[in-house]
């Protein structure tokens, strides 16, 4: 084929359409990015407008962690009101999946005086995360008292256990920011204890009995599967578990409850043991087994097994920790 | 009858896209979950169905058959992504419900199909009809599935909230899907009554003509 017989060809009438088609299109597209194109300042403030209702002016405030549930992302103070917007994402949700969230503190004369609204902004795992309606995230802000710590058993409306702990994580991380921010800082005197890495230290509390015995009462944290357990615990004098009841059994919607140890449910397998008793329950230390085979608490609910077996080797490690007994003395036990 | 009568009337009603032909299944199943999404769907493909068919109407004889198609897909693909740059530049909720269902709209049949079924043969100004036409009965489908879904399976319409009483599966693709089928079977079923009835009236019409002319004879 000759040059000339090429360009009388189809084929060349084939790319030469193709590529005017192309061009104009490409052209025509650029003009329009350079006219409608939304910049990052116009989408934050979208964003801001949607979640706060209004148009606000808000500063940027560095980022800090203050809680380890949840992972402060973004934080803002707004200009007009002096209310924080801190976007945060809870952790321990369904499946280790975590819930991020945009929420707006309220703060009035230098304290926080409420939740103004609690925003899902994106969730990871959380296959359920449309059971968590409006009227549930309205809660955090009709039950806010000062000092409060949510609990997924604060907020009904929604029957997702994981989720709703993921979430209440990372509003409690919000306030916990916002307090740090405005020195309001309270101390958690269980974060430097043994055993604390399955523990919800600023959830848990103790009370010294008459006979010097300890009572705890403990809020484990959430597995991959189990939502935490509540548990109260009393250690004697010699750490011995001389009681032991679960509260709140975080056995993933009930299905996962029958088949933890009956040892366990009712608490007669910790009752008489002291640390060195719980620790051999386990043949490997207290450390959550990696299947379901082979220890007593492999029953089908292993890691709602850990997690009660866990927070009995917190109480027996700890009861003589001479915080516990300096606390209740001086303020009559962290409640 | 009119030919833009029967270019209207065909994509709306006769050779309706959603209801006759079935086509453009994947956002239908996936928006009419709500109202406000599938009429925002609705009305977004119909802008860019009847901008498509012009265009391609007026290239079709400067655009060689062999590349016809993969034409076509650049200048769909080229008024897909205006639309998007528009909706969110302009109607950011809108933009936000409908997600990734926008993008996809380079890919529905509706579009390719009336560019290369229509427009591909026919003058700009039919095009244009064909385009809207379609574009409306589309829209009018996805809306009237949307109402119905959203109102029993959220209780709501448009987002305001109606009734506490819901079926929550029907806001679910699948429960979109049940709901497609009774609208086709109902659509069907009331197009078949009318053309049944219409030759009832045309036969009874030809009779009495046909009476009416013995006995003039």
């Amino acid at each position: 084929m000759t040059v000339k017989q090429f360009f009388k060809s189809t084929a060349f009438k084939c790319i030469l359409t193709l590529t005017c088609v192309l061009l104009i299109s490409g052209i025509f597209l650029t003009i329009m990015n350079g006219l409608l194109a939304v910049s990052d300042a116009e989408r934050f403030e979208r964003a801001i407008n949607k979640i706060y209702g209004k148009s606000v002016k808000t500063e940027a405030v560095a980022v800090a962690n203050y809680n380890d549930n949840a992972t402060i992302d973004e934080a803002y103070k707004v200009k007009d009101d002096g209310n924080y917007l801190i976007k945060a994402t809870g952790k321990g949700g369904y499946d280790n999946g975590t819930v991020t969230c945009w929420i707006v503190v309220n703060v009035s004369g230098g304290a926080v005086k409420g939740i103004d609204k609690v925003v899902i902004e994106s969730n990871k795992n959380q296959s359920y995360i449309d059971r968590v309606t409006d009227k549930a995230l309205n809660q955090f802000t009709e039950l806010y008292t000062d000092g409060i710590i949510y609990t997924q058993d604060l907020i009904t409306n929604a029957t997702v256990k994981g989720t709703k702990t993921a979430i209440c994580n990372a509003v409690n991380g919000a306030l916990d920011f916002v307090n740090a921010k405005l020195g309001n800082v309270t101390e958690d005197i269980y974060a430097e204890f043994d055993f604390v890495e399955y523990i919800e230290t600023k959830l848990t509390s103790h009370e010294v009995n008459e006979d010097g015995s300890i009572t705890f009462h403990i809020v484990t944290k959430g597995l991959k599967e189990p939502s935490g357990f509540k548990v109260d615990i009393t250690v004697d004098t010699n750490g011995v578990v001389t009681k032991y009841e679960i509260t709140e059994n975080g056995s993933t919607s009930g299905a996962y409850s029958d088949k933890m140890h009956a040892g366990i449910l009712d608490g007669t397998l910790f009752v008489g043991l002291d640390f060195a008793g719980i620790e051999s329950i386990l043949d490997n230390g207290i450390s959550l087994p990696s299947d379901n085979s082979g220890t007593e608490i492999s029953t089908g609910a292993t890691h709602s097994n850990y997690l009660c077996l866990y927070a009995a080797a917190f109480a027996t490690k700890n009861y003589d920790n001479e915080k516990l007994i300096v606390e209740d003395v001086e303020e009559g036990g962290q409640e | 009858m009119n030919k833009y009568k029967k270019i209207t009337l065909d994509g709306l009603i006769y050779q309706n896209p959603t209801f006759m032909l079935v086509l453009g299944t994947c956002p239908t199943l996936g928006l009419i979950s709500s109202a406000f999404s599938s009429m925002g769907m609705g009305l977004t493909v119909l802008v860019v169905l009847t901008l498509s068919n012009i265009i391609i109407s007026a290239l079709r004889k400067v655009i060689p058959g062999a590349v016809r198609i993969p034409c076509y897909i650049v200048i769909i693909a080229t008024l897909v992504t205006f639309a998007r740059m528009f909706l969110e530049k302009f109607v950011p909720d809108l933009y936000d419900s409908l997600g990734g269902f926008l993008a996809l709209i380079v890919v529905n049949c509706i579009i390719l199909g009336r560019a290369e079924a229509f427009a591909n043969k026919n003058g700009v100004l039919e095009s244009a009809v064909d385009g809207v036409a379609n574009g409306l009965g589309f829209t009018l489908a996805l809306t009237i599935m949307g109402v119905i879904c959203e109102f029993l399976g959220k209780g709501s319409l448009f987002g305001l909230q109606i009734m506490e009483f819901k079926i929550g599966m029907l806001a679910t693709p699948a429960g979109a899907f049940l709901v497609y089928g009774i609208c086709i079977a109902v659509f069907v079923y009331i197009i078949d009554g009318f053309e049944r009835w219409r030759r009832v009236k045309a036969n009874k019409l030809a009779r009495e003509n046909l009476l009416n002319a013995k006995e003039a004879a």
